[in-house]
């Protein structure tokens, strides 16, 4: 074959000989990421999967997983949309700093959460001894698998949002005070608008973290069906016992997480991503 | 608090991301409370080994349960002093899931299991050297309380009181399946509805024995069951020792493994942990010795 012909059948003129080489490199990544979960998924379904779904323990793991990571999304909508309100509008002093607390949870071991929230809210701990005396115990409750979910979660939904009402165009902001509009009808009815699919992004991107949130769970909230044992618990218990359950949750899980993304590219379409 | 619990909680750390041992050589804590009557350790029949079987430099590695975590340093820095060129290494996790990374073709070269059914089948399968499967220790079980005892409890009976937090292991490792079957024989002799109680009172199933006893030292919870052992290395806790009758003993298995890439040297570690020297490290950790 000469070039001329090679370029002929090239499909798109603007696609240089060069992509193919970056192209087979990727590949190979692509082929790490996939492979994996290819024989998971192939595995978990030549293995009697329907027996295991079935499995009652295994049922309260995945309905109390959704209820969680609900719940901590519905925490991040109420406490993280005026945080990330404030950071996309106002600088002030300190902002690097607390920007900087947001975004370590995202790169922090999820393990190190979980101690750092059992020092923090646990039976002796600072914010825990007050609790205590008002009878409120965080660690072992299902209230603290939420927790533990908001912790890790959070600067997800943060990152997003604060992005979201960032790339609201300042003219609009404008005619919208020309117009007479206070600071809390400009969000009501300017900025949240407008930052909706940014929102909305920010809150499914944090249910996934949540949904699959291991660490930090099993370290301050503890592992107990029904209360504690969110779905990636029961994976980590099953494994060392009950492959088929293992597989049949891991099934479950990536299920979801693959629909959740799904939805997120088809919401976030022309956001800015965190 | 913060700096009493800092060590403990690292320890913890490292222990559940399954880590190896720390470099930091822990102090042979004496026999305290809880070290139970143990006779002097009787002599195995094989003999140590004295001199290094290889030249060049060797890392042995050695897949053990983390009940073994304090032991295996002692026994490890022994066998190394013992035998020049040769390094211990030691990979602490779960009996089961260990038993499972060597069906999925993980080559070290020794098994230790804390669940005789784990080695059994690893033997079933050829994946150990079926006829050189040894128990070189025994454990047994006792209850760890905070060091200020906050639930009060003073008496196996005061487990069931109702509002007590209790962490014991989940049923599907050898600590958790251990504690169920002592709770049964407790049923016998102090109340009918015991065991129901007293599972009542469980906050969480822990996956390790380490979390129960980092979790139990800062307080979270007002009791755990744990392993002798587990106890005499965390000499802070308060315990309450359960009565033989109605304890558990689990036994402590090792083997060289069949594909071991350094089977000389497995042969003589296994051989190192079961004369007196190494039965004494165990014993000094509150393990019994291999016995009957």
């Amino acid at each position: 074959m000469n070039r001329a012909e090679r370029v002929r059948a090239d499909p798109g003129p603007a696609r240089p000989r060069w992509a193919w080489v970056f192209a087979s490199i990727g590949a190979l990544l692509v082929a790490l990421l996939a492979l994996p979960l290819a024989v998971l998924i192939w595995t978990a379904l030549s293995n009697e999967l329907l027996t295991f779904l079935r499995d009652p323990s295994l049922q309260r793991a995945i309905s109390l997983s959704i209820l969680t990571s609900s719940i901590s999304v519905g925490v991040l909508l109420l406490l993280g949309t005026p945080l990330a309100y404030v950071l996309a509008r106002w600088s002030f002093r300190g902002k690097v700093w607390v920007e900087l607390i947001i975004d370590l949870p995202l790169v922090l071991p999820p393990l190190i959460a979980g101690i750092a929230l059992l020092l923090a809210f646990g039976r002796n701990g600072i914010l825990g001894r007050p609790l205590d005396l008002v009878g409120l115990r965080l660690p072992f409750t299902t209230a603290a698998v939420v927790v533990a979910q908001v912790f890790v979660a959070g600067p997800l939904y943060v990152r997003t949002a604060r992005l979201g009402f960032a790339a609201v165009a300042p003219e609009l902001r404008e005619a919208a005070a020309v117009e007479g509009a206070n600071e809390v009808q400009l969000f009501r009815y300017v900025m949240v608008p407008l930052a909706r699919r940014a929102l909305g992004s920010g809150l499914i991107l944090a249910w996934a973290r949540a949904f699959g949130e291991f660490g930090a769970t099993i370290v301050f909230a503890g592992n107990m069906e029904g209360r504690t044992q969110t779905i990636p618990l029961a994976i980590f218990v099953g494994f060392e016992t009950n492959l088929g359950i293992a597989l049949g949750l891991s099934l479950v899980l990536l299920v979801i997480a693959a629909l959740v993304l799904l939805l997120l590219r088809w919401i976030g379409r022309g956001v800015p991503t965190a | 608090m913060l700096r009493r619990s800092l060590p403990l909680l690292l320890t913890g750390l490292a222990l559940l991301a399954a880590c190896g041992a720390s470099p930091t050589a822990p102090p042979v804590s004496p026999a305290t409370t809880v070290a139970t009557s143990a006779p002097a350790p009787t002599a195995p029949p094989t003999p140590a080994p004295a001199t290094a079987v290889s030249a060049a430099p060797v890392t042995l590695n050695v897949f053990a349960p983390a009940a073994l975590t304090e032991a295996s340093r002692q026994l490890g820095a022994a066998f190394e002093a013992a035998n020049a060129g040769v390094t211990v290494a030691f990979e602490l996790g779960h009996s089961p899931t260990q038993r499972a990374q060597l069906e999925q073709g993980a080559t070290p070269d020794v098994f230790i299991s804390a669940s005789r059914k784990d080695m059994d089948l690893a033997a079933e399968q050829q994946l150990v050297v079926a006829d050189q499967v040894q128990v070189f220790a025994r454990n047994k079980l006792i209850v760890i309380l905070p060091p200020d005892n906050p639930a009060q409890i003073e008496s196996l009976a005061d487990l069931a009181k109702p509002g007590v937090q209790l962490l014991i292991g989940t049923p599907d490792i050898p600590i958790g399946s251990a504690t169920l079957s002592m709770l049964d024989k407790l049923n016998a002799s102090i109340a009918p509805d015991f065991k129901a109680r007293v599972l009542a009172n469980v906050v969480s199933q822990e996956v390790g024995v380490k979390p129960i006893v980092s979790k139990v030292s800062l307080g979270e919870a007002d009791a755990g069951i744990v392993y002798v052992s587990d106890a005499v290395a965390a000499p802070t806790l308060t315990t309450l020792a359960i009565p033989d009758e109605a304890n558990v003993i689990v036994v402590f298995t090792i083997a060289p493994v069949t594909a071991a890439p350094h089977p000389e040297e497995a042969a003589a570690f296994v051989a190192s942990v079961l004369a007196p020297e190494g039965q004494a490290v165990l014993t000094a950790q509150g393990f019994l010795p291999a016995g009957p």
